[in-house]
C-alpha cells in the first residue's frame, strides 16, 4: 500500500513537484524576512553599541577645536554628573596650554648659575644662535614656548599614533599622573633625560583675564615625543593644577569626548544647550559650540529601522499569504483526487487508513521542501507553520471521501 | 438452501435540496451460494441503486439486506466490501495511475495477499479475460473500454470475494468476449460455489443465468 503511494506521487511529477517548491519557496520566503529582520536586528544592536560618536567643543563658528581658551566652568559643566553632562560620556579629552616665558636657573637640577653658560651653547644647538635674550635677571630665555597638557595621547599629533606621532615616557601612565613631569622633543631628550627645570610659565592671555600673572613650576623630563617642536608636553591635570596658580578663570583649551550610550545622543544634546551653542559659521557669539558627529550614525540607524519597519510589514502579509496557499493547495490537491479516493473506499479501505494514505501521499512532498527548506535556513517555524496548514487543508479535503458514500462521490464527479 | 444474501422489503430515495427521488420503492429477493442471477429492467429503475445497496456502499432508507443474516445496517461494511463483496461497475472506476496489473493487485494487497501470490492470480485472471500480457504495463486510459471493462472483471474475480456484484459487465464487449466473460462468471458460480449477480440488458445472457429478477420502476418481487 506505501508502495501505491509512492507510485501515485511519482506518476504525477509536476503536480508532486509544484507541491515540493511551493512548500519550498513558501518557507523560504518567510525565513528569508524572518532572519533578515533579525539581522537588521542585529546590525542596529552592534551599531548602537560599538559606533562611537565623536563630540567636540568648538568655538561658535564651529571651525578651531583647539587653543579654545575657554573658562573653567565648561570643564565643569562636562564633568558634571548632576547637572552637567558627565553622565552621557566617557573618554574625555581635554588639553590646556600655558606659556613658558623662560627657564629659571639655579633651582634644581643641571641649570645652576655655573650651568647657564651650558645652556646657552644648548641653546645655540638647538637654534642656531645664542639667545641673549634675558628678559629678567633672574631667568634665561627659553628654548620652549609652550607647555601643552595633555589628558590623552590622542589629543595631540605630537603624540597619536594615528597621525604619526609617537612618544615614551619612564611613567606608565603619563598622561593621567599628576606630577610634574614632562615630554621634551626626541632631539633634546638625551641631554635632559632625569633633569628638573623651573620655568617661568604665564596664562594666555585672554580678554577677560585682567589678573594676569606669572608664576613658576619646576618640571622632571621622564621621556620624549616625536618631533622637534617649542612645546613640552605635561599631563593635563598637571598643567591644570599649575595653570591655576596663575589665571583662575582661563582652564581649557580643547575638550573632546564619545557619548557613553548612543542611544542618548538627544538628551545629551538638549543638556548640552545649557551652556554650548550649535556651532554657526556665522556666528559672532563668544559661547563654545558643542559638535556631535552622529550624522553618519543617525542614517545608518534610520535606513536600517526602515528596513525593518518595511519587513514587519512584509511579513504578516507573506505569513498570510502562505497560511492560505497552504490551506488552498492542500485542500485543492486532495478535492481533485476525490474520484480515485471515493474507489478506495468502494474497494474496502476504512476512512482512517484512507486518511493516513492520503495524507502521506499528499504531505510527503511539501513536508521534504518545508523540511529542506527549514534545515537549510535553521529555522522550523515557518516550515511547521506552512506545512500545518498544507496538513489542515488535505485533512479538511480528506474527511468528504473518508465520511461521506462513496458511490455519492463517484456519481458527483461523472 | 444456502442463502448468502437476504433483500428484505428495502427502499431506498435520493435526498437532495429540492426533491427526493424514490430510486428504489421495494425490493424483495433472495441470492444463493453456488447460483448466477440476473437482475434485468429498463433504464432508471432502480438496477444500478440497488447494487449499491447490497455491495454496502450506502444503506437501504427502509427494510434491510443480510448478508450471511447479518444486516448491512450492522456490520462493518469497509470489511464487507474489501472480503465479501466484489462489485464490477458500469463506468470501470480503475485507478488512471495505476498500470492494469497494479489496479488487479491492488485489492488483493487490501487484503494482505503477499504480492508474489496477487501477481500470479492477477495473470491468471487477466489472461483469462484475454488480456495480454504487453498490455499488463499499461494504464487504464490507454486501453479502450472493453478492454478496461475487462481488467475491472479481473480485479473483482481475483480479489476471490464470494459476492460477485456486476453492473452490465458486458456492456461494452463484442459477443466473443461477451460469451468468454459470462462463462468465468457462470463457472465461479457453479464451480467454485460463489454467488454471481449481474445487471444486464441482453435477454441472451441473462437467460443463461439461473435465475432472473425483474426490477419495474424500483419495485422488485422475487
Ligand atoms: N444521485 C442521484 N440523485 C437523484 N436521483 C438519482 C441519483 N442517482 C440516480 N437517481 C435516480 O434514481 C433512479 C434510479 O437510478 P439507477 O439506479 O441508476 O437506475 P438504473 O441503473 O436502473 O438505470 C433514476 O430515476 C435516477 O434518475
Ligand atoms: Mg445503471
Amino acid at each position: 500500500m506505501i508502495a501505491s503511494v509512492f507510485k501515485r506521487i511519482i506518476r504525477r511529477p509536476f503536480l508532486s513537484l509544484t507541491g515540493l517548491i511551493l512548500a519550498g519557496a513558501m518557507c523560504f520566503v518567510l525565513c528569508f524576512l524572518v532572519r533578515y529582520r533579525s539581522e537588521q536586528e542585529a546590525g542596529i544592536r552592534e551599531i548602537r553599541d560599538s559606533y562611537q560618536i565623536l563630540c567636540t567643543v568648538t568655538d561658535s563658528r564651529g571651525i578651531n577645536t583647539q587653543g579654545l581658551r575657554l573658562h573653567r566652568r565648561f570643564i565643569e559643566f562636562v564633568e558634571d554628573e548632576e547637572t552637567g553632562i558627565g553622565s552621557y560620556i566617557k573618554d574625555l579629552r581635554v588639553t590646556r596650554e600655558l606659556y613658558i616665558q623662560g627657564i629659571i636657573p639655579g633651582e634644581d637640577g643641571p641649570f645652576t648659575e655655573d650651568d647657564l653658560e651650558d645652556v646657552v651653547s644648548w641653546q645655540y644647538d638647538s637654534f642656531g644662535n645664542v639667545t641673549e635674550v634675558i628678559r629678567k635677571a633672574e631667568y634665561v630665555s627659553s628654548p620652549y614656548t609652550i607647555l601643552f597638557g595633555l589628558s590623552d595621547p590622542v589629543c595631540s599629533g605630537l603624540t597619536d599614533p594615528a597621525e604619526g606621532g609617537a612618544y615614551s615616557s619612564s611613567m606608565e601612565d603619563f598622561f593621567h599622573c599628576d606630577e610634574n613631569i614632562c615630554l621634551v622633543p626626541e632631539g633634546d631628550y638625551e641631554k635632559l633625560r632625569g633633569a628638573t627645570i623651573t620655568f617661568l610659565l604665564s596664562s594666555p592671555y585672554t580678554k577677560d583675564d585682567s589678573t594676569r600673572n606669572e608664576g613658576r613650576a619646576a618640571f622632571t623630563v621622564v621621556g620624549w615625543y616625536k618631533g622637534d617642536g617649542r612645546t613640552l608636553l605635561v599631563p593635563y591635570t598637571c598643567a591644570q593644577r599649575v595653570g591655576y596658580e596663575i589665571s583662575s578663570t582661563v582652564s581649557v583649551d580643547s575638550i573632546a569626548f564619545f557619548l557613553k550610550d548612543n542611544t542618548k545622543a538627544e538628551e545629551l544634546k538638549e543638556t548640552a544647550m545649557k551652556v554650548f551653542t550649535v556651532p554657526e559659521p556665522s556666528s559672532f557669539s563668544s559661547r563654545a559650540g558643542l559638535v556631535v558627529k552622529d550624522n553618519v550614525y543617525r542614517l545608518t540607524m534610520r535606513e536600517m529601522e526602515q528596513n525593518i519597519k518595511q519587513i514587519d510589514r512584509l511579513i504578516p502579509v507573506s505569513l498570510a499569504l502562505s497560511l492560505l496557499t497552504g490551506l488552498l493547495v492542500g485542500y485543492l490537491a486532495v478535492r481533485g483526487e476525490t474520484r480515485t479516493y471515493a474507489l478506495m473506499r468502494t474497494l474496502g479501505v476504512g476512512p482512517m487508513r484512507l486518511g493516513v494514505m492520503v495524507l502521506a501521499e499528499q504531505l510527503l512532498l511539501p513536508a521534504l521542501g518545508s523540511l529542506v527548506v527549514g534545515l537549510l535556513m535553521k529555522q522550523p517555524e515557518p516550515a511547521l507553520i506552512y506545512f500545518g496548514c498544507h496538513f489542515t487543508g488535505c485533512l479538511l479535503a480528506v474527511l468528504r471521501p473518508a465520511l461521506a458514500a462513496p458511490t455519492k462521490l463517484l456519481r458527483t464527479q461523472e | 438452501m444456502d442463502n448468502v444474501l437476504t433483500v428484505e422489503n428495502v427502499s431506498y430515495s435520493y435526498r437532495n435540496k429540492y426533491q427526493t427521488v424514490p430510486a428504489v420503492k421495494k425490493a424483495d429477493c433472495t441470492f444463493e451460494r453456488g447460483k448466477a442471477y440476473a437482475i434485468v429492467g429498463k433504464s432508471g429503475s432502480g438496477k444500478t441503486t440497488l447494487l449499491s445497496l447490497m455491495a454496502g456502499l450506502e444503506l437501504p432508507g427502509g427494510g434491510q439486506i443480510l448478508y450471511d443474516g447479518q444486516s448491512t445496517k450492522e456490520m462493518n461494511r469497509d470489511a464487507y466490501r474489501r472480503d465479501n463483496a466484489a462489485v464490477i461497475y458500469q463506468n470501470y472506476n480503475l485507478f488512471p495511475l495505476l498500470t492494469v496489473m497494479e489496479n488487479v493487485c491492488y485489492s488483493m494487497k487490501l487484503k494482505g495477499i503477499p504480492n508474489k501470490e496477487a501477481k500470479e492470480r492477477a495473470e491468471k485472471e487477466l489472461t483469462a479475460v484475454g488480456i495480454t500480457p504487453d498490455q499488463f504495463k499499461r494504464f487504464p486510459p490507454q486501453l479502450s473500454g472493453g478492454e478496461q471493462q475487462r481488467v475491472a472483471i479481473a480485479r473483482a474475480l481475483a480479489a476471490g470475494n464470494e459476492l460477485i456484484l456486476a453492473d452490465e459487465p458486458t456492456g461494452n464487449l463484442d459477443e466473443g468476449n461477451s460469451a468468454q466473460v459470462v462463462d468465468i462468471l457462470l463457472r465461479l458460480a457453479h464451480e467454485e460455489g460463489r454467488c454471481v449477480i449481474i445487471i444486464t440488458h441482453d435477454p441472451e445472457i441473462a437467460a443463461r443465468m439461473d435465475a432472473i429478477y425483474t426490477i419495474r420502476d424500483g419495485v422488485l418481487e422475487g
